[in-house]
Formats: structure tokens, C-alpha cells, sequence
């Protein structure tokens, strides 16, 4: 009995030391690992807009230079992706700037799960060309309307391809579930990604926007079709926000100039606002 | 020649001891670098941790830092009939003269890395001593030694001998021999980790969620997953000493030596148990490793599990190396306990062999 009781006390100080060092250990291993993976990191990581359907690359200029007027030295890249996959640019990435805007546009912008798919195809060409040149592995994005759905469907298509990392997604007025006001009814494209979710990476974060006029709709897509996101991507991502935004401005083609929307932008996909000595010449 | 080996290190063991402690804790508590001053920063708060470090690094220098010197010394009065005392101090004195050449850096040294050219010659010097007068034994001793001095620093001078880290899966093997005959391995336990080209290119492919472009390389196999206590697997040698041997001595021995094993450090139970030079414990010393080698290349081809890439310190206990390099991968952590199992194993019935049939109380 005596001998028993002994092997059960020595048995449970090792299993404490064992403990008390392996715990620490983990939590020292994954420090070094997040530090090693900052330092790796580029320090370029642009912000990436792209702009809904039947819009151009001029979309978000009014967004950038109202966000510039509040912060200081963010340059702005504007690109069209031709049906070709050729890239058509107009601006440049201001020296030291780690924080451009790139507003990614598309020369066929028309709307339709077909050609949003082909869009994504573009996307991921313009993409990887982009972070070649400009040498970046990670980024933020937003999308407005259909934009939101061309990055979701470049993350569960395309992005596993690409040593690139998303950290932040916000998507303004999108339409996860097209113009389907009632969520039971799922249609074709929202079943896909709601399949593909599981190539989702584990550590992004995302904000969903969502604009209301009336109680249920911005003018042209419904609130129900935003919150179909969260069948998409809660339990998957790290973080999954929903936003809806009300008053004024609040329809869906205003949202990208609402100013509370400007602001959750300046908030949370801005991580470096006022980068000094950076001459960003965003007039052009 | 089993006579000789027990007299020369029997007298040895307490400095071996101690100085192995010394050297377990200044390489993992008072080293910025060591396994625990790395994972509770006790460099950053713990009071006296320089002086500490100064203070192990001595006891370390003034013990096994001397025992090629020791272990010549020893050897010569092992070997002698009459007159042990003075050959033993003429063994010391010509290997010290031995040991004002550059050759020291991979010739004979007064460190652990001399043990072998200690060994052999503080024999020779005993043989001398008893197949020759006293007097003329000493004399020639002295003067030999002074002439292969001065004609070794001559061919250092006129040949540049330098020896590359050699590569290449025949090391495996050939790590455990040479700490079996007590030369410095070629994969040292103490060498910083993960830290070659290879690895550096795997840690950048693995930073980048790219395919590692050097799955299979000793960084990623034999480091963590065949050096449990140091070179040749002796964390199974102990853990088997522990079930099945009988012997008093022993036991206490595998228990002292436990501490350091955690730590990667196996003097003791080399010299002491032991392993060096002992025909029969070369087998499961080769093949515990190479069994280990084997699982873990296998666990790592059928993708079983994450490669160790992230750098971990040199002090690390071997059952944490892959666990940690892997950033916390369980499949890793299962084919680590595995090697162990096998390692245990392996020496199991080589450690039963030793011990049958002596059982002193």
C-alpha cells in the first residue's frame, strides 16, 4: 500500500515537471514562429480594391481621396485586367510607401455567376503579376458588391497557389447569396462556396458591410444575401464581423462613399495610416 | 583490455559527473542560448545569471574540459606495473607538451575531444614504462614527445589541413562510431540546430507556405529524431538500464546521468556504464539511431507528418526537439515516442546481456 502510494506521488511529480516545461516550451515555439514569420513578412503589404459590376477602375477614387484627407501617404495603383489577362496601370506605388491602394478593375465587368467566375480567373492573373512586381506576400482586401464575391471566390480558387496571405477581407454590399432575398433558397454560387469554404485560410479576418434603405435591402441587394456570408465564413476564418450601416448614403451604389464605412476602412483595413515621408500623388 | 578501460575511468567518474552537471546547466540554464533560458528568459530576470555562467563555465573547463589530460594521465597508471605514480606524471606532462602545438585543434586535446589520443597514449607511455628502465623511459618520453611537437608544427605550417563538415547518409552510422571510440562526432549534440543552408531554405519555403525544398536532410531526421540524450540514442540505453538492469552501481549511474541526458549530454553513461570502446554496446549504439533515422524518414515520405524546420537550441530534450522544430505538430510528437519505444527496444537485450548474471548488492 505504502509502495503504491509512492509510485503514484513520484508518478505525478514527473507528470508536473514534464508539464511545467513543456507548456512554456510550446508557447516560446509559437512566439518564435509568429516572430520569425513577421520578420519574413515584406513590409509591403498593399490594400487591394476591388470594384462591383459595371464599374471601372475609377470606382473607388472618390473612397481613396476622402481616406487620404484623413491619413497621410498612401499612393494609389489603378489596374484593368483585359479579357486577355493583359494588365492596363494607371498611377504608381510611391517610394516607402508599404501601404498603396490597388484598385483592380476589370475590362469585362458585367455581372452573372459565369463571368464572376472568369473575373476571379483575372483577378489571380493581375494578382500574381502584381505581388512579382511589387514584391509582397501579404495584403488586405476590399470588395464592394460583386468585388467581394471575386476575392472570396480567388481564396477558395486561387490563393492556396500563391505564397501571398490575406490578413483582413471587408466586403461592402455583397451579394453572397445574389439578388436571393430568402436564404433557404441557396443559389448555384453560394452552394460552390459554401463546398470550397475549407480552403478559406484559417487566419483571415473579415468584415462584412452590409448598407440598408429600407429594413430589408440597400436598393439593390438584399440584406438577406450579405448575412448568407456567415454560412460561408463563420466557424471557418478567425474572425467574422457583420456590419449593416444605415441613414444616409446607405444605398448600395453610395456605400463606398458613406462615411461611416470610410471609416470602419480607415479603422481596421488601415494598419499604418500616416506613413511619413511618403509623397503619394494621388491627384492624377 | 576491459580491466584497463575500468581502471582508467573508474577514478574519473566523480569528475566526469560533476563536470557533465556543469556543463548541462551552463549550456541550458546560464547560456542566453539554452533550452531553458530561452523559454522563461532567465536571462532577462534572474539575479547572478552572468555570474552563474562564468562560474559553470569554469567548473566546466576545470573538469571535463581537462579530461583528454585526465583520462592520459589515468590510462598510463592503469597500465604500469611499478612505478605507476611516475609514469602517470610523465604521461601528463608529455601530453601537455603534446598540446603546444596548433595540432590541438584536431590532434590530441586536454578536452573531452582528446579522450581517444589520451587514452592511447598514456597506454603507450605505460607500456614504455614497463618494458624499459625508469629512468631511460622518462628521458625519452620527454624527448620524443618535444620532437613530434616541433615536427608536427612544421607540417601544419607546410600543409594546410583543413576538414570540411562532411555530408552524406554514411555519417549516421558513422556518428555513432566515432562517439563510440570517443572522438568528437561529426554531428556534435552542441551544434546549434537547423541553422545550415538547407535549413535556412526550408524555414524561408515553410515562412512562405511553399513546399519545403529539403525535406530529408540530418536537420530535419537526425537531429530530432535519433539524438534522445545525446549521440547514439542514450535516452533509450537509459530508460532500458532503468527496467532491467539490476546492478546497484548501474542504476545509481543511469539515475545521476538522467538530468543530463534531458539535456542531451551522455559522458557519463558512455564512460561510465559503459559504451565506449565495449564491442558489444557498439551494435544497439549504430542501429538505435538508424532505427529512429529509418521511422522518421518514413513518417516523413508518406507526409505523416510536418518536417522539422524552426530552430530550437542545441539543449532541447530530444523527446521536445521535433514536437518544438515543428512548431507544435502531433504526429511528430507520436513518431518521436515511437523512436523512443524502438530505441528502448534495441537495447533492451544488449542491456540484459551485460548485466545477466552479475548481480552485485
Amino acid at each position: 500500500m505504502i509502495k503504491w502510494t509512492r509510485y503514484l506521488g513520484f508518478t505525478t511529480l514527473v507528470l508536473a515537471v514534464c508539464l511545467a516545461i513543456f507548456i512554456p516550451a510550446t508557447t516560446w515555439m509559437h512566439r518564435q514562429v509568429k516572430n520569425a514569420q513577421g520578420i519574413h513578412d515584406s513590409r509591403m503589404a498593399p490594400i487591394i480594391l476591388v470594384p462591383g459590376s459595371s464599374a471601372t477602375q475609377n470606382r473607388f477614387n472618390s473612397l481613396v481621396t476622402t481616406l487620404n484627407q484623413r491619413t497621410q501617404g498612401h499612393s494609389k495603383l489603378l489596374v484593368t485586367v483585359k479579357t486577355d489577362g493583359t494588365l492596363t496601370t494607371q498611377g504608381h506605388i510611391a517610394p516607402r510607401d508599404f501601404e498603396p491602394y490597388i484598385v483592380i478593375a476589370f475590362e469585362n465587368n458585367q455581372d452573372g455567376y459565369n463571368n464572376i467566375k472568369k473575373q476571379a480567373k483575372w483577378f489571380s492573373l493581375a494578382f500574381n503579376e502584381l505581388s512579382a512586381k511589387y514584391h509582397f506576400n501579404h495584403f488586405n482586401a476590399i470588395g464592394h458588391s460583386n468585388g467581394g464575391l471575386i476575392l472570396t471566390l480567388f481564396l477558395t480558387k486561387y490563393a492556396k497557389q500563391s505564397a501571398v496571405t490575406m490578413n483582413k477581407l471587408m466586403t461592402i454590399g455583397t451579394p453572397y447569396n445574389l439578388e436571393e432575398s430568402n436564404s433557404h433558397n441557396r443559389t448555384q454560387m453560394l452552394t460552390d462556396l459554401i463546398k470550397a469554404r475549407n480552403q478559406l485560410p484559417k487566419s483571415l479576418t473579415v468584415y462584412s458591410l452590409a448598407g440598408t434603405q429600407t429594413y430589408d435591402d440597400d436598393g439593390i441587394v438584399p440584406l438577406a444575401s450579405v448575412e448568407c456570408g456567415k454560412y460561408i465564413f463563420q466557424h471557418q476564418v478567425k474572425h467574422y464581423t457583420q456590419i449593416t450601416v444605415s441613414g444616409d448614403q446607405a444605398n448600395h451604389s453610395d456605400l463606398p462613399q458613406n462615411q461611416e464605412i470610410e471609416g470602419y476602412i480607415q479603422q481596421y483595413m488601415l494598419t499604418q495610416p500616416n506613413q511619413a515621408g511618403v509623397h503619394a500623388d494621388i491627384s492624377k | 583490455m576491459q580491466k584497463w578501460l575500468q581502471q582508467t575511468f573508474h577514478p574519473l567518474m566523480p569528475v566526469v559527473l560533476i563536470g557533465t552537471a556543469a556543463q548541462a546547466m551552463l549550456f541550458s540554464v546560464f547560456s542566453t542560448t539554452g533550452f531553458f533560458a530561452e523559454i522563461f528568459n532567465l536571462s532577462k530576470w534572474l539575479p547572478g545569471f552572468r555570474l552563474l555562467h562564468d562560474g559553470f563555465g569554469l567548473l566546466t573547463t576545470y573538469t571535463i574540459g581537462l579530461l583528454g589530460l585526465l583520462t592520459a594521465i589515468f590510462a598510463a597508471r592503469a597500465i604500469t606495473h611499478r612505478e605507476a605514480q611516475h609514469a602517470a606524471i610523465i604521461a601528463g606532462i608529455a601530453y601537455l607538451i603534446l598540446n603546444t602545438s596548433r595540432m590541438t585543434n584536431f590532434g590530441p586535446n586536454i578536452g573531452v575531444s582528446g579522450l581517444l589520443f589520451g587514452l592511447l597514449f598514456g597506454s603507450l607511455v605505460g607500456w614504455w614504462f614497463n618494458h624499459l628502465p625508469k629512468a631511460f623511459a622518462t628521458v625519452s618520453t620527454l624527448l620524443l614527445t618535444i620532437v613530434t611537437r616541433l615536427s608536427w608544427d612544421h607540417a601544419t605550417a607546410t600543409h594546410v589541413l583543413a576538414f570540411n563538415a562532411p555530408r552524406g547518409s554514411w555519417l549516421l552510422p558513422l556518428n555513432s562510431l566515432f562517439g563510440w571510440l570517443g572522438l568528437p562526432t561529426p554531428i556534435d549534440v552542441m551544434m546549434p540546430m537547423l541553422t545550415g543552408t538547407k535549413a535556412t531554405a526550408n524555414l524561408n519555403a515553410a515562412l512562405a507556405h511553399h513546399p519545403l525544398p529539403n525535406p530529408m536532410t540530418i536537420g530535419t531526421i537526425y537531429r530530432p529524431y535519433a539524438m534522445f540524450g545525446g549521440v547514439g540514442m542514450t535516452l533509450g540505453l537509459l530508460i532500458a538500464i532503468l527496467l532491467v538492469d539490476q546492478r546497484v552501481n548501474k542504476r545509481r549511474l543511469a539515475w545521476w546521468s538522467l538530468p543530463m541526458s534531458l539535456v542531451n549530454l551522455n559522458l557519463p553513461l558512455l564512460l561510465g556504464y559503459p559504451i565506449l570502446l565495449q564491442p558489444l554496446m557498439l551494435i544497439p549504439f549504430v542501429c538505435a539511431p538508424l532505427a529512429s533515422c529509418a521511422i522518421a524518414w518514413s513518417a516523413l515520405a508518406l507526409h505523416f507528418m510536418s518536417a522539422a524546420v524552426y530552430q530550437v537550441p542545441a539543449t532541447t530534450p530530444g523527446v521536445m526537439i521535433a514536437w518544438l522544430s515543428t512548431d507544435g505538430n502531433w504526429p511528430a510528437l507520436l513518431v518521436t515516442i515511437l523512436c523512443l519505444v524502438v530505441s528502448v527496444l534495441i537495447y533492451l537485450p544488449f542491456v540484459k546481456k551485460v548485466s545477466g548474471g552479475e548481480r552485485l548488492d
